[in-house]
């Protein structure tokens, strides 16, 4: 057994090659299943309970089963039963999926930052004469950020994550290109090791940026003064 | 200017408001005293229908809304006419002072930006606190955060202001800022209902003071009818319990 170096360095670049693919997966998705999970919190608060139900069964349906399910579900199951579906490419299936699947998850964490936002600021408001959806606009959600955004990130980190599964529908990512080198060369160690330091340091630089972000979201730490133009731009 | 007629209040079971009638003239300073619990600040809320009454109908500037079939927009409308000033001062934690009292007036009366933000520097001009406009809730000492919910509510112009204990919350060191202001504002007229436990400070600055117990309006009068000769025996013992308390009344 012997690990060669050469190898790692001679294929990483043709792994490298894919990371734009798996990024365009990751970051479609994540910026689709956001802006859903914040129709999701909307909706929740419509006091409809057939509505309610509907969004239960969904949050229910897509945390409930694995996401590989789903992809097939959606991609070759559904094709079978509406002809619709079945000019939809693995690409845009997987980010269909991953998107819908993510949403469940970020919508729950927006709805417990939204909730650790204190009933008052929301009276207050109120009173003011904003309406509901001002309120949320520029009261709630912008306080309730900076409680969301670690797990949101960490929802993001394994949506990212979860875009290796993706290589199921025929996308060719990160992971697919790793599996055919693999299966070509036989190297599978150097293969899988390339692989996996491209996701991790993607987990990392992620990371780095949820510190950043949750930085400028803490009003404690902003300047004075710096915050005022920058906000009301 | 304001008009209460025959609110009830209830929550699940429990009765909080019976059979109200209120009314405020334009230009008066109202104070409303009495026990905790006794619906109060109830009643202030649901002025504004921050709480929905049960039935009854409110009246502010011409503008009557009852509970069993109001719209959404009445209620949007009925709001734009009071300001309310809450105990724990209640400021977007998230906005400067300056936005604080910026963000109602042009995202809720129209205001431009620009105009909104040169109506707020006014405002802290007059508050005393255009020092701080860049400063967050947070860094403010708990007199100015008061100071800052009392500015953003009369930036709004509203037709009747409703103090919702204004001083409770604060070190006693820093009740006097608050209660200057709220002084300057009735000098200026302005039409106030006040819920609070500071006597001295009722009985100075109210046109007429209402004392509440039980969810209902035990007696209504000029100050000093209300402090030195109340007619009814739980006014009585409650004064007499407060400026017990509160040291001697300042006449």
């Amino acid at each position: 057994m012997n690990f060669d170096i050469e190898y790692v360095v001679r294929v990483f670049p043709s792994i490298l090659k894919y990371l734009p693919v798996t990024l365009e997966i990751a970051f479609l998705s994540g910026t689709i299943a956001m802006l859903l999970s914040i129709c999701i919190v909307l909706l929740r608060r419509v006091p409809s309970r057939i509505l309610q139900a509907v969004l239960n069964f969904y949050l229910d349906f897509f945390r409930g089963t694995p996401v590989v399910v789903q992809l097939f579900f959606l991609y070759y199951g559904l094709a079978q039963l509406f002809p619709i579906f079945k000019n939809l490419s693995g690409f845009s299936a997987a980010v269909i999926g991953l998107s819908l699947n993510a949403s469940s998850y970020m919508s729950e964490s927006i709805r417990g930052a939204v909730q650790s936002v204190h009933r008052r600021q929301t009276e207050a408001g109120l009173a003011c004469g904003l309406t509901h959806l001002q309120v949320m606009q520029h009261i709630v959600f912008p306080q309730a950020a900076k409680v969301a955004v670690p797990t949101l990130v960490n929802d993001f980190i394994g949506l990212m994550k979860s875009t290796s599964v993706a290589f199921v529908l025929g996308v060719r990512d990160v992971m697919a290109q790793t599996k055919m080198l693999g299966g070509s060369s036989y190297r599978y160690f150097e293969c899988y090791f390339v692989a996996i330091i491209i996701y991790f340091i993607l987990t990392k630089l992620i990371h780095c940026f949820q510190k950043w972000l949750e930085r400028k979201l803490d009003v404690t730490t902003r300047k004075e003064g710096a915050a005022c133009s920058t906000s009301e731009a | 200017m304001l008009d209460i007629r025959g609110l009830n209040k209830q929550f699940g079971g429990l009765h909080v408001l019976h059979d109200v009638d209120l009314s405020v003239k334009k230009g008066e300073v109202v104070s409303i005293i009495g026990p905790s619990g006794t619906g109060k600040s109830t009643l202030l809320r649901c002025i504004n229908f921050l709480e929905v009454p049960t039935s009854g109908t409110i009246t502010i500037d011409g503008l009557t809304i009852s509970p069993e079939h109001c719209t959404k927009q009445e209620i949007y409308q009925l709001r734009h006419k009071s300001a309310m000033i809450f105990q724990d001062h209640s400021l977007f934690e998230n906005k400067t002072v300056l936005e604080n009292i910026a963000l109602p007036l042009w995202t809720a009366y129209g205001y431009t930006k620009a105009a909104a933000r040169e109506k707020a520097e006014s405002i802290l001009e007059m508050i005393g606190l255009a020092d701080k406009r860049s400063a967050y809730p947070y860094a403010l000492s708990g007199g100015q955060q008061q100071r800052v919910g009392i500015g953003r509510a009369i930036a709004i112009e509203p037709k009747v202001m409703l103090f919702d204990e204004p001083t409770s919350a604060l070190d006693p060191s820093l009740v006097e800022e608050v209660l200057e202001l709220i002084r300057t504002l009735a000098l200026k007229h302005a039409t106030m209902l006040i819920v609070t436990h500071e006597m001295n400070f009722a009985r100075n600055v109210s046109d007429r003071v209402i004392f509440m117990n039980h969810g209902s309006i035990v007696e209504s009068g000029p100050p000093e009818e209300i402090f030195l000769h109340p007619s009814d025996p739980e006014t009585q013992a409650f004064v007499q319990k407060s400026v017990h308390r509160g040291g001697p009344l300042v006449l």
